[in-house]
């Protein structure tokens, strides 16, 4: 689905742990080639952090997080959110191993008058959570196509 | 976030209340209480997270290694682990890091406990005043104590990105020192941040310093570093209230460690004497002396006397450490001058050697041995918070009695509130929680 991320100026903001395996994949999606190559886009990796994250984009502009998704859907399903003005599935983020997920960031930052002026979610459903730094094939070529789109969406 | 999702069970006479899962504490565990009669029969703080074996896969690693390898133990207190097994190697390899480079170890350790604390402080332990649930709806009424709670948390992550290359893991401390040093004038870049900050530490102190306090005090035994020249952060000889002054060589005889049925963390307690307790409470009430008038100004103003026994009054006691860590770090930078290296060599010797430092929880030890190699042969470290494991047991114990006639859901919160006192890094001592009530 077509996110209308087109700025000036993009934070891509890429969330996960690059020694977990597909929990890698938002690491992967910010050092690819297509995606380091997009002129207007700053990049920044997250390990999770929420204020971190809260302070990278309180700042405004059009913000886009990249992250693994851990919900039960079949492996590679990708999602594509305005966190903004989509409601978000509420099985989707319960997961966290960090007190401060993304939901409670952006209802936080609502709250604190933090929010950038746009906020979209780009995440792919993870297979393999265990140690390691390879994405599992399904998820990879998963990651692929969301990147493709991510390029797409900013590039229009 | 975790959610508190609340099961009840009847069985016979006996009632068992469980919250799967503690929030707002780092790590998993939960907690069982037994009651009979109105008498609590039983207390066990369960910690289920999964052993993680650290001290057995260091064994046969290169002793330049046990910085990195023990500060992903846990990612709010890395340099407690990094400084830790530093200081250790060191001592065997006959190195002693002075000067700027110790001062340094300093800065980046109060960019640690600005993090630890302010978050703590603010993001786990300011909503259980206001039965708030968490801090976002601290934020809807108090949106500029959140605003510069998160600006003061900033600094400290900033302090800690200027000095050791990130704020998580960091990745530029070594045996010796640092693989690189910062200049004189990134460090004083921070300084205008840390001002701000020293003061909206002050401010947030007597604004938490309003809150509703429950009344309960507990007769302590207090354990922590005790150095003469400062408050102690880096080191000093193990001190408590009850007569304890040894060397950090002779912790193996004073604490000891024992597994117990209910939690994969061991359990660790003064040996023949029973539970202590380690962290802010203890270092502010062993070494309130060391504190900067500025900081006993507003420990007094905020109601702190020079002795504190009410746990739930440890955020106050940890604001009054965010104020010093701020003017420490704000004494160091304007002293800082860059030193000739970044780092002193460390040779391997066989031997055997001790590192402890003062933890946003409190003393977080270190013993390792090593061969002629620099090999690894043998490894112990034991977080603060299995010390304060069985402490808390014991607070827990008191209060329900205490409190025994409170509904069940007031009990398990009061017990949750107590548990969080102590900031507890389940994550680290496994190396923790469900609230199990049982009465009949």
């Amino acid at each position: 689905m077509k996110q209308d991320v087109s700025s000036s100026k993009i934070l891509l903001i890429c969330i996960g742990n690059e020694f977990r395996e597909d929990d890698g994949l938002g690491i992967y999606i910010g050092r690819h080639s297509k995606i380091r190559s997009l002129r207007n886009l700053a990049i920044i990796e997250n390990s999770g952090d929420g204020m971190a994250m809260m302070d990278a984009w309180k700042d405004g502009g059009t913000v886009i997080l990249a992250d693994a998704v851990r919900s039960g859907r079949p492996a590679g399903t990708l999602f594509h959110f305005d966190l903004l003005k989509d409601p978000i599935p509420p099985d989707l983020f319960i997961v966290s191993t960090h007190n401060i997920g993304i939901p409670e960031c952006i209802s936080l930052s609502e709250k604190l008058d933090m929010l950038p002026e746009k906020l979209f979610f780009y995440g792919v459903e993870g297979q393999d959570f265990g140690y390691g730094k390879k994405l599992s094939p399904l998820v990879k070529a998963a990651t692929e196509r969301l990147i493709d789109e991510i390029v797409a969406d900013v590039e229009s | 976030m975790r959610s508190l999702s609340v099961k009840k069970v009847n069985i016979m006479k006996n009632k068992t209340l469980k919250i799967d899962i503690l929030a707002r504490v780092e790590g998993e565990g939960g907690l069982k209480l037994k009651i009979s009669n109105g008498i609590v029969k039983d207390v066990q703080l369960k910690i289920y997270e999964p052993p993680r074996f650290f001290e057995a896969f260091l064994r046969g690693r290169d002793f330049r290694e046990a910085p990195d390898i023990t500060s992903r133990i846990c990612g709010i207190c890395p340099i407690a682990y990094q400084l830790g097994a530093s200081h250790a190697m060191e001592e065997i390899c006959g190195v002693k890091v002075d000067g700027q480079l110790k001062a340094l170890r300093r800065l980046i350790y109060t960019g640690e406990w600005i993090e630890s604390h302010v978050l703590h402080a603010f993001m786990l332990n300011a909503p259980d005043f206001f039965e708030a649930g968490s801090v976002i709806h601290l934020a809807q009424v108090y949106p500029e104590v959140v605003k510069n709670a998160l600006r003061m948390k900033k600094a400290g992550n900033e302090i800690m990105v200027v000095l050791g290359g990130r704020e998580i893991h960091p990745i530029n401390l070594r045996l010796g020192g640092f693989y690189k040093v910062p200049k004189k004038r990134e460090l004083r870049a921070l300084l205008e941040e840390i001002k701000w900050s020293k003061q909206a530490a002050v401010d947030s102190l007597m604004f938490i310093s309003k809150f509703e306090f429950p009344e309960f005090k507990q007769n302590y035994e207090f354990l922590a570093l005790s150095d003469p020249d400062e408050y102690a952060i880096l080191g000093g000889r193990l001190v408590s209230n009850c007569g304890i002054n040894l060397p950090i060589n002779e912790y193996d005889n004073c604490l000891v460690e024992e597994h117990v049925p209910h939690s994969t963390a061991l359990h660790s307690h003064l040996r023949g004497a029973g539970t202590c307790l380690l962290g802010p409470l203890a270092r502010y009430n062993l070494n309130f002396e060391q504190l900067t008038p500025l900081a006993k100004e507003a420990a007094f103003n905020a109601g702190l006397g020079r002795h504190c026994y009410n746990p739930f009054k440890s955020i106050l006691v940890r604001m009054v450490e965010v104020i010093y860590a701020f003017e420490e770090a704000e004494r160091i930078i304007e002293a800082y001058e860059e030193p000739d290296s970044p780092a002193i060599e460390v040779n391997p010797r066989a031997g055997t050697g001790y590192g402890a430092t003062e933890a946003p929880r409190g003393i977080c030890y270190h013993r390792y041995t090593i061969d002629d190699n620099g090999i690894i042969l043998d490894s112990k470290i034991v977080a603060p918070t299995s010390v304060n494991q069985s402490r808390i047991e014991k607070d827990l114990w008191d209060l329900v009695q205490a409190n025994v006639g409170l509904t069940d859901e007031k009990l398990k919160f009061f017990c949750e509130r107590a548990i969080r006192n102590y900031d507890p890094c389940i994550s680290c001592s496994t190396h923790f929680l469900t609230v199990d009530i049982e009465r009949d």
